[in-house]
């Protein structure tokens, strides 16, 4: 059989063959089935989900703290101060960036009054698992070279990665995610110089 | 007709198991094996993907049509894994946050759409449900043996990180054992390696039945 006689062949059968109209609509019945299906879970687990989110920051939080003796207070919408008795020792705050490989990269940087960098957490992210999720802890300590990192003793061409002639490593197949941690750090220290004096009068 | 539900377990969990006979699923099954929880917390959302989806197929399959057959069952797929995903991010979102993005890729996992393709679309309700069970056992059970001989050889350690399955009272079952453990285990390489010596274990066992 040629392709033309298949073709004709289909042409000719064409009113037999069974109509379309019935899978199509027993699709969409499915669809429909399935839709709600998603959003009862949703609607049951989204409380549940952004109250293990907020937990899940918490810990992060006190994770840069360090100390459990170090209080943390809130001062202004995700910006916290860090007290060691009744002394400010700095201050922790959210920082985000969407110039990840997918999607918006969430961070807590934490600094101290001096400006350098108690610590980096990232709180939320969608980068690549085995490529760009070496941003967390848990996986590389790569997140660690922020450590004692500032405006005042890196210089503004250092704060990128070495791809970029800065300081900062990158990952072996990914440059795009820790390209854009750097880059956030260094954005939330410039942020701090403008905001610090803002956020220590809060002070109680 | 009368379904054999011995030679289904027998198929599912050895004869034709999923990742050591078909070697389908093998991306997560590498991916995740690093640790005992890992592992096995993937393997029973896997399971219970499989499972859900093989019975839903299996009931509307006097219904598919050739046509919009695949794109249905994606869909379907996809509903059950997104309900698990979210399941998991409410009950255990720190092992969400480890294998969180491997959850979502079941969908995409070739042992769930082929059962549900090659059997559940045209077995009955009961055969297709024991079946998507017991190829998901299959998965589960040599996904726990890689995963425990990779902790074990790779980091020295059993059951870490249990305690963020059943609270902080697990944190004094980890096994620790005499030796730091040998880094090429964990990493992807040693992945491959194990899984081959888990195929050649089961050849060997095969031939010499």
């Amino acid at each position: 059989m040629t392709p033309n006689d298949s073709q004709r062949d289909r042409a000719d059968s064409d009113p037999e063959a069974p109509s379309i109209m019935k899978p199509v609509i027993i699709f969409v019945l499915l669809a429909a089935c399935c839709g709600a299906l998603v959003s009862i879970s949703n609607l049951l687990s989204d409380n549940i989900i952004s109250a293990n989110q907020i937990r899940f920051e918490q810990k992060q939080l006190i994770d840069i703290a360090g100390d459990t003796s170090v209080t943390i207070t809130m001062v202004d919408e995700d910006v916290y101060q860090l007290k060691s008795g009744e002394k400010l020792s700095g201050f922790v705050f959210k920082q985000q960036t969407d110039k990840g490989y997918n999607g918006v990269i969430t961070l807590w940087i934490g600094v101290s009054r001096t400006g350098e960098v108690l610590g980096v957490r990232v709180i939320k992210h969608k980068e690549t698992p085995g490529l760009g999720d070496k941003i967390e802890p848990a996986i590389s300590d790569w997140i660690h070279t922020f450590k004692g990192k500032s405006l005042l003793n890196l210089a503004d061409k250092d704060w990128a990665v070495k791809k970029d002639g800065g300081v900062f490593d990158q990952f072996s197949g990914a440059t795009i995610t820790p390209r854009a941690v750097v880059s956030a750090v260094n954005a939330g220290l410039e942020r701090f110089e403008i905001e610090q004096t803002n956020w220590s009068r809060h002070e109680h | 007709m009368n379904t054999n539900y011995n030679a289904l377990t027998i198929d599912g969990l050895w004869r034709n198991n999923p990742a050591l006979v078909q070697l389908l699923g093998l991306c997560p099954l590498l991916a995740v094996s690093t640790t005992f929880v890992n592992g096995t917390i993937l393997g029973i959302v896997t399971l219970l993907v499989l499972t859900a989806s093989n019975l839903l197929i299996s009931v509307i399959r006097g219904t598919l049509d050739q046509r919009t057959r695949l794109p249905l069952q994606i869909m379907v797929i996809a509903t059950f894994v997104t309900c698990a995903d979210l399941a998991l991010q409410s009950w255990l979102f720190e092992i969400h946050q480890r294998i969180g993005l491997f959850v979502a890729l079941i969908v995409t996992n070739c042992t769930v759409l082929a059962r549900s393709e090659s059997f559940a679309s045209r077995n009955p309700i009961r055969a297709s449900l024991v079946d998507g069970f017991m190829m998901g056992a299959g998965f589960l059970l040599v996904i726990v043996l890689l995963s425990t001989v990779r902790e074990i050889l790779g980091q020295g350690t059993l059951f870490h990180g249990l305690e963020l399955v059943f609270g902080p009272v697990a944190q004094t079952w980890v096994i620790q054992f005499n030796f730091d453990g040998l880094l090429l285990v964990i990493l992807p390489p040693g992945a491959f390696l194990t899984f081959g010596c888990l195929l050649a274990a089961k050849n060997w066992l095969d031939q010499h039945e």
